[in-house]
């Protein structure tokens, strides 16, 4: 990193291209990513509970609203945007779509990008794993069943209904 | 408290370096998940560690010797003869707090909440601290020493903690962890952790520590004279406990009365006592 008038040039992998930015030593991840146009990954309780603010940094699902920037200096960093797109939606996110587990949709990128972080560490987690590994991801809509259910069906499982 | 300026080091003793010439300025940093309640308007420079070759578990000396800076995942993950660290691991916060906080960086400014330095209390763990002014150029103290204080009291600039070393438990020996949460992924407000040796039915050495219900950790060591020797008769052991607990002075946490905290501390430290029991001696202690 170089000192650009009294800030500082982070670099790192942004949903798989090299990227820099200049940052503040005091800033956070999340207030990066979304002053960088990165809107997807969402403020909520801005003190690590909620999951809203959900990234994935090299492989590991982590709040971002706690995480300052500097911190991912060198990392791989994944957002929401860099999870499919409209017209080719990954798996998790048709999943979530086709069980209805979409409301308000305020949670469901923090979800998705924990869900993919768990995925990708266990393609075939029980039922009890993905209450487990998503325990850091609140909805206040759909009451979690049709989240787990989307994720079951995604892992190649069935739920209990 | 807000950041002014950062430094990535490469190695413990760029860190120690690094921290004797800031001085108070300096801020130790691993995962960085407790800052959110460091209630300080000073400027810090960050001094982050998370590079320096400092996580990693192996086995030695009889235990396991866990880097300070290895994430609460992966001390959850292991998984080993005598290793008893995963439930205490797997409890704490969410998973995206796992995968970010450290268990140096649990232990090192405790709060009321915290859950390791319970846990290491009752498994008489040493923390081991490189010291530029030591001589050997590191200091070993064990749980019950480092813990009598608020850590960052000891943690003064130019120390930093290297690595925590915990017994393997098994063979007549057993580890038990109770915790209390309103919700599952949410604060402790009552946190017990036993690690006891049986002897022919009796206790023949008890370690008991506590956490939520004070505002700093604590081993119960009246407790564990009057339990030493005993019969290991769960009636008896209530009644020992809950004496005890009456003694002391509980906080009311998420709106409950000192009165029930102290009541939940009570069920809890029994419970985490015949957790340890029925693991004792029969194998039970490996990763839950």
């Amino acid at each position: 990193m170089k000192d650009v008038k009294g800030s500082k040039i982070l670099k790192f992998r942004l949903n798989g291209k090299e990227k820099e930015f200049i940052i503040d030593p005091d800033q956070k991840l999340i207030d990066l990513l979304r002053d960088e146009g990165y809107t997807g990954t969402k403020r909520g309780c801005m003190e690590g509970r909620c999951g809203a603010c959900t990234v994935v940094v090299d492989g590991k699902a982590v709040y971002s609203c706690l995480l300052y920037a500097f911190q991912v200096y060198g990392r791989d960093v994944w957002t929401i945007e860099g999870v499919g797109s409209f017209d080719s939606p990954h798996p998790i996110q048709k999943a979530l779509v086709d069980a209805g587990a979409v409301q308000c949709g305020y949670c469901t990128p923090g979800i998705v990008m924990s869900a993919r972080a768990m995925l990708e560490q266990n393609p075939s987690p029980q039922e009890g794993e993905i209450v487990k590994m998503m325990d850091g991801n609140l909805c206040r809509c759909t009451g979690y069943e049709k989240i787990f259910k989307a994720l079951l069906l995604v892992s190649g499982q069935k739920g209990n209904g | 408290m807000r950041f002014k300026d950062f430094i990535i080091v490469k190695s413990a003793e760029e860190a120690v370096s690094v921290s004797m010439e800031l001085g108070k300025e300096g801020f130790i940093m691993a995962g960085g998940t407790s800052t959110t309640y460091i209630a300080d308007n000073s400027e810090k420079i960050a001094i982050d560690i998370t590079r320096a070759g400092l996580s990693g578990i192996e086995k030695k000396d009889g235990g396991f010797r866990i880097g300070a800076t290895t994430k609460i995942d992966e001390i959850a993950r292991f998984n080993m003869d005598g290793w008893v660290l995963s439930e205490p691991a797997w409890r704490l916060a969410t998973q995206q707090i796992r995968n970010i906080s450290t268990i140096g960086g649990n232990i090192s400014r405790v709060f009321w909440w915290s859950d390791f330095p319970v846990v290491l209390l009752a498994l008489d763990a040493k923390i081991e601290i490189k010291d530029s002014c030591a001589s050997g150029g590191k200091t070993e103290m064990n749980a019950l020493d480092f813990f009598f204080t608020q850590p960052v009291k000891i943690l003064k600039p130019g120390k930093i903690i290297t690595s925590i070393w915990v017994p393997a438990v098994g063979g007549d020996c057993g580890f038990g962890y109770a915790k209390k949460t309103k919700t599952s992924p949410g604060f402790t407000i009552c946190t017990t952790a036993s690690m006891i040796t049986l002897k022919e039915g009796e206790f023949e050495e008890v370690k008991v520590a506590i956490g939520g219900v004070f505002p700093f950790p604590r081993r119960l060591i009246e407790l564990e004279k009057v339990l030493k020797g005993k019969k290991c008769n769960r009636n008896e052991v209530e009644g020992v406990v809950k004496n005890v607990v009456s003694t002391l002075k509980c906080a009311g946490r998420e709106g409950m009365s000192s009165e029930y905290s102290a009541h939940l501390l009570s069920v809890t430290i029994t419970d985490s006592i015949f957790m340890a029991v029925e693991r004792a001696g029969d194998g039970k202690n490996e990763r839950c």
